[in-house]
């Protein structure tokens, strides 16, 4: 059975592949991680850290006036008397003048410098940078799921193929728990490309443009690697739910169609009943516990008994509504598919 | 005839969807190595009969085994090579890509039966293309070469020619008839009856779901019918009025220039020399069987124009 089981999946794989829609929401996916890296890193790059400019001497007949730039940071590093080192008379008296001036502004500056450093220390510096790939596909990468799990089990009803596959004495289970992993596997694999690009992508930031490096600090790099695993298990209510309008629908089209408009309804739903009804009640939507689940807390020391207890209490209060989801279409997709006959196909 | 020397036997299987009956109380018998032909008109059940031995449709009711019984719905479908309706194929791969991924399902992986199935059904060439590009005839040979992965000891083939070009009915009902020889067993349902004439050995028709009549082609023929002697004669008018008078003849009725007589074949020569005794020659004397064709019609009633 379970050899049966991963050569569907494979041909499944295979199928999806060489189709044109898993490639264009990879490109999008991918596109739009890099759009994100790129604008963290330019932010970054321009941020004010109150840079001067001080002449310190006449105009030479070549080079022009002599100048010397001090910053923020050299006002908090102390290094500005050493930078005014033989800088003499007026052209002192003047530099200090606007260095007193600068210091003046220097806390307001050198906080916003620090929130934006940390900002493009959390998204574009590896390992953070790994996970960023995935905030960035924020509530359309579940969308894009959904749509996928719509497609590749529709097709099979369109194209009258799952009627074939199921004559050839594939079990109805298997040519489901098949799908499920084939969809998981190419999920997995177009996550660790928008990985890859933004992993490549905050290499060349961190060396070539930067001097801030690759952290080492081990913690972020477990984090980065739970942030896939965490991922993975949060789109698959997704798959099922994709799965489930296809079968239901018995038609690609109708399961892409409703699996839209599912989540365009949550979307809307969320800040209404979140408005009307209070913020347990927003509980229910799947797409809130899904935020919850993927969000990036602190790891907790483990002498704090109680943090590591609110830790994975957070944790599992997403979790569990999931894994109800994922339960409850993934058990209605199969009753309905075991009990329903292969009509003929509705044309491709 | 044994429940081991029949590879199908329903009995009483009936479907219902909502208040329509598409097969009513079916009972059939295929036997071991027989080319079977499922006779009927559109919305008859022929496809919901082969639906339901595929386990795609749900009988409502009764039940039906295979080979005998002997194993599980599951293991007897990995005997069967199966197209209902028409080829299904993923459009997007090739030709054979879809049928390393059919074979892959049965856990085989055997790249030399590919390219062997391809040749048999003349799709070398265009193995590679992708099934879109291929004409309906060529889904046709596809299905086909899916049918036959695996070596099946049962086929089951919905309308194995719609679509095919006269060359490839030709050969089709050929190939047909070569796997028909031998142990294997062939459930074949074609709107054209001079085809399942020529290639089946039994049939059964179905006529609103429920079985009309079963039996073997030529048997069924000759029992609904008896036998027919068309004549030509010198004087077709005063050879009807002889005829007429003969005890042992059931009917006689002019057709075109000949005349029909209903007759045992072997009583032929009696009939010649009552004739001549009265000076009416024979010019001409054939034996004037009905086709499956006329006895479809007759049985069907010839209430429907389109047979499918």
């Amino acid at each position: 059975m379970m050899r049966k089981i991963l050569n569907l999946a494979r041909w499944d794989v295979i199928k999806l592949r060489r189709r044109w829609m898993p490639w264009m929401f990879l490109a999008f996916i991918v596109l739009n991680s890099q759009l994100w890296l790129w604008d963290t890193y330019s932010k970054y790059r321009n941020v004010d850290v109150g840079r001067i400019e001080i002449r310190t001497g006449s105009p030479d007949a070549e080079s022009g006036y002599s100048t010397i730039y001090i910053s923020c940071l050299d006002v908090r590093e102390g290094v500005v008397e050493s930078r005014l080192l033989g800088v003499q008379g007026e052209y002192r008296q003047v530099a200090l003048r606007e260095i007193d001036s600068l210091k003046e502004r220097c806390p307001d500056i050198l906080k916003n410098y620090d929130s934006t450093l940390q900002v493009f220390h959390n998204d574009a510096i590896l390992p953070s940078s790994l996970s960023f790939g995935r905030v960035t596909l924020g509530v359309l990468g579940n969308l894009f799921v959904m749509v996928l799990a719509a497609m590749a089990v529709g097709v099979e009803y369109t194209w009258g193929t799952a009627r074939q596959v199921l004559a050839k004495g594939c079990g109805r289970e298997e040519f489901l728990v098949s799908k499920i992993l084939a969809l998981m596997t190419v999920i997995a694999i177009g996550y660790l490309i928008v990985m890859l690009g933004t992993g490549m992508s905050s290499l060349v930031i961190s060396y070539a443009l930067t001097d801030i490096g690759i952290s080492t600090d081990t913690v972020l790099w477990l984090k980065a690697g739970i942030s896939f695993f965490k991922t993975m298990y949060a789109m698959i209510p997704y798959i099922m739910l994709g799965m489930f309008f296809a079968i239901l629908t018995s038609s690609a089209s109708s399961g892409v169609v409703i699996a839209v408009v599912f989540f365009l309804i949550e979307v809307i739903l969320r800040p209404v009943i979140g408005a009307s009804l209070g913020l347990d009640a927003v509980r229910i939507l799947i797409s809130f516990n899904v935020g919850q689940w993927l969000q990036n807390l602190d790891l907790p020391g483990f002498n704090d008994p109680s943090a590591v207890y609110n830790y994975f209490r957070f944790y599992m209060s997403a979790f569990l509504p999931i894994l109800a989801y994922v339960v409850a279409f993934g058990g209605a997709s199969l009753w309905l598919f075991r009990r329903r006959d292969m009509r003929p196909s509705k044309g491709s | 005839m044994t429940s081991n020397d029949l590879v199908i036997e329903t009995k009483a299987l009936t479907k219902r969807y909502g208040d329509i009956l598409a097969v009513d109380d079916l009972s059939l018998e295929v036997p071991r190595g027989h080319v079977f032909g499922l006779l009927g008109p559109n919305g008859s059940g022929k496809t919901t009969t082969m639906g339901m031995l595929l386990g795609l449709v749900r009988p409502s009711a009764g039940r039906f085994s295979l080979f005998g019984g002997k194993t599980t719905h599951r293991e007897a479908l990995s005997r069967i090579g199966a197209i209902v309706e028409y080829p299904s194929f993923y459009p997007h791969l090739s030709g054979r890509d879809n049928l390393a991924c059919f074979q892959e399902i049965s856990g085989k992986s055997d790249a030399a039966e590919l390219d062997e199935l391809l040749d048999k059904v003349g799709l070398s060439e265009r193995g590679k293309d992708r099934f879109h590009t291929y004409s309906l005839g060529m889904k046709q040979r596809l299905g086909l070469a899916h049918v036959l992965l695996g070596d099946p000891d049962l086929l089951i083939l919905d309308e194995p020619t719609n679509g095919m070009d006269p060359d490839g009915m030709a050969e089709v009902r050929d190939l047909i008839r070569s796997l028909g020889d031998g142990e294997r067993t062939v459930l074949l349902s074609s709107h054209l009856l001079h085809e399942v004439e020529q290639v089946c050995d039994s049939v059964a028709i179905l006529s609103q779901g429920r079985l009309a009549v079963q039996g073997r082609v030529d048997d069924l023929i000759r029992s609904l019918a008896g036998e027919k002697i068309r004549l030509r004669t010198t004087d077709n008018a005063q050879a009807i009025e002889l005829i007429s008078k003969l005890d042992w003849v059931a009917d006689v009725t002019s057709k075109g220039d000949s005349i029909l007589v209903s007759a045992p074949t072997e009583r032929s020569p009696e009939l010649s020399e009552v004739l001549s005794r009265s000076a009416v020659y024979v010019a001409e004397m054939t034996s004037g069987q009905m086709s499956l064709e006329e006895y479809y019609f007759k049985i069907t009633s010839g209430a429907y124009g389109d047979v499918a």
